[in-house]
């Protein structure tokens, strides 16, 4: 499904903000992302949204090699992931249902099905009754939660969130996680970069760790196990 | 009807920026200072493009028109001096007039010969010696007007001949050298004007570029996400294009019917006037039918710059 071997990238002539990438996750997988602020996870999502090439390295997403696909076979992959911005990215000309419809529209869906699903997904998001507010007028939480929508309204088959529990509380938190547990159970695989340990420590997953560009792999059993043997010792 | 106003600008576009089932823009295109411009200029240069296309048209009829006029025809002169400057009496040069408008007349490829009268040669050269001209004390040249046959084999140094055995004095005038120097200025000034055609063409087409290319800097943002949600180069495309498209139909039509104004002001100025060298300002059917076109040429002009802009920028993203 996704497949890194050896992904570095460097901004410009700057030093290499990931470096020596070796990654593979299976179709269906749930990972967590973790690292400081600065580790490089908004960079590495950027690889994984092919919003960047890397500067070095295979890397290979759907089972294709990205570098040897044309300009239209990257785009129709793109339509197949759903990417939460940390910074939203809304359109603020648009209403948040126009926000939301705007993938399936890219996707040449009808107006009958964008109209059904969009409502009742922003429902879902506690968002009903805005679907005509301005991005704008609404609060940072809001606007979060249409960009989350916007993420999974088309039901991707990768969804990436950085940062998406960031403006939330907990509770709307844990059930917008509760939502990525259900499109992960539906078969999406799903990577979400957060440093809420706390939020993360609820949920039964593996978790990625980038320090400095590198990566390491951390279960979560053995995570606990590094915490008790250091209360032990 | 309201489509119509619409197209024309009158009434605004409901469908620019608003997103409805068919007519949807991602990026909020109608909300944009760079509209104006895009209106003015594409009006401007269909006013010139206009101007200056009748204006190669009129210069083309005219240089036709003026070759036809006086193509085969010729004229022969009978000074009333002889070749060392000595007055002849009238009688002489009545005499030999009468007689080189016979031999002219047997020529076989001459096909009328017409003497002037003393009253028409009056009328030639009055603008130059006044009207009040002593018929009896002024010398009058004999003047015998004459057109050749069409595809006529003419001999003119034969001609010449035979003309100044009768008068030696006499001259013969074809005209060519005068209607080669007015050929060449008027081919030189429709020249000059297919090259205005040009450039003004040209200009259109960088500027709308500029103007598309400031558009989407403005919009790199919303852009980006587009391409990230997996919209087409042509998706994107398609958008400014239609827009582009819009804004140059509104334009150009203002620009069109400004244009016809001007042209039916000069027109009307050449026409009031008793100008007869130069021709009535007309345009055949073809030439009518580019001018009506230029509105619908400019527009697609500047909605195939759109395109090919919007795509250029977009290969810069991976
Ligand atoms: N567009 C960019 N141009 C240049 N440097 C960047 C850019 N984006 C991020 N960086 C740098 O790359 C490093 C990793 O940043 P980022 O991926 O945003 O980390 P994180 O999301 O973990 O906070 C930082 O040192 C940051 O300054
Ligand atoms: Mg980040």
């Amino acid at each position: 499904m996704i497949k890194f071997e050896h992904v570095g990238l460097r901004y410009g002539i700057g030093p290499e903000v990931l470096s020596d990438i070796n990654l593979t996750l299976e179709p269906g997988a749930f990972r967590f992302l973790s690292g400081a602020s600065g580790a490089g996870k908004t960079s590495l999502m950027s690889l994984l949204y092919l919003g960047r090439k890397p500067t070095r390295g295979l890397m290979t997403i759907f089972g294709k090699n990205v570098g040897q696909q044309s300009r239209k076979q990257l785009s129709l992959m793109r339509q197949n992931i759903g990417v939460v911005f940390q910074d939203y990215r809304l359109l603020n000309h648009m209403s948040a249902f126009d926000n939301v419809a705007l993938p399936l529209r890219i996707q040449g869906q009808s107006e009958v099905e964008i109209k059904k699903n969009v409502e009742e997904l922003l429902d879902w998001v506690d968002l009903g009754e805005y679907k005509n507010a301005l991005p704008s007028t609404l609060s940072g939480g809001q606007q979060q939660r249409i960009s989350i929508a916007r993420a999974v309204i088309t039901r991707p088959r990768l969804l990436l969130a950085d940062e998406p529990t960031g403006n939330l509380d907990d509770n709307i938190g844990f059930r917008l996680m509760t939502l990525f547990d259900q499109l992960h159970k539906m078969g999406t695989t799903v990577i979400i970069a957060s440093h809420n340990v706390a939020l993360m420590d609820k949920f039964d997953h593996d978790r990625l760790i980038l320090d400095k560009g590198k990566l390491s792999v951390h279960q979560p059993t053995s995570w606990i196990a590094e915490k008790m043997s250091g209360i032990f010792h | 009807m309201d489509k119509i106003l619409r197209l024309l600008g009158l009434k605004k576009d409901r469908f620019l920026g608003i997103a409805t089932a068919k007519r949807r823009y991602d990026l909020p295109l109608d909300r944009n200072a760079g509209n104006k411009f895009v209106k003015i200029l594409v009006g401007l240069m269909t006013v010139l493009l206009m101007l200056s296309l009748s204006g190669a048209f009129a210069l083309s009829g005219l240089a036709e028109r003026w070759s036809s006029g006086l193509e085969g025809k010729a004229s022969v002169e009978i000074p009333a001096k002889d070749i060392n400057g000595i007055l002849l009496p009238q009688e002489d040069i009545k005499t030999a007039t009468q007689k080189i408008a016979l031999m002219l007349e047997d020529d076989k490829t001459i096909e009328t010969v017409t003497v002037l009268s003393e009253a028409e040669i009056i009328a030639l050269i009055s603008p130059w010696l006044g009207d009040d001209i002593d018929t009896q004390t002024t010398p009058f040249p004999g003047i015998i007007s004459l057109t050749f046959y069409k595809q006529a084999d003419i001999n003119k140094a034969a001609l010449i001949t035979n003309i100044q055995h009768i008068a030696p004095q006499a001259r013969l005038d074809t005209h060519e050298s005068w209607l080669n120097d007015v050929l060449r200025l008027t081919n030189s000034l429709r020249f000059a004007a297919y090259v205005i055609v040009l450039v003004i063409g040209l200009t259109t087409i960088v500027a709308i570029a500029g103007a598309v290319r400031a558009r989407l800097s403005a919009y790199k943002e919303d852009l980006e996400l587009l391409h990230l949600m997996g919209a087409q180069d042509n998706y994107i495309a398609r958008q400014l294009q239609r827009h582009t498209m819009i804004l140059a139909l509104q334009g150009s039509f203002l620009g069109f019917v400004f244009g016809l104004i001007l042209l039916g002001i000069m027109a009307w100025l050449l026409s009031s006037k008793d100008l007869t060298l130069i021709p009535e300002f007309t345009l055949d059917g073809g030439q009518k039918i580019i001018l009506f076109l230029i509105p619908i040429i400019i527009s697609v002009m500047a909605m195939g710059t759109a395109r090919l802009t919007v795509l250029r920028t977009l290969k810069q993203l991976p």
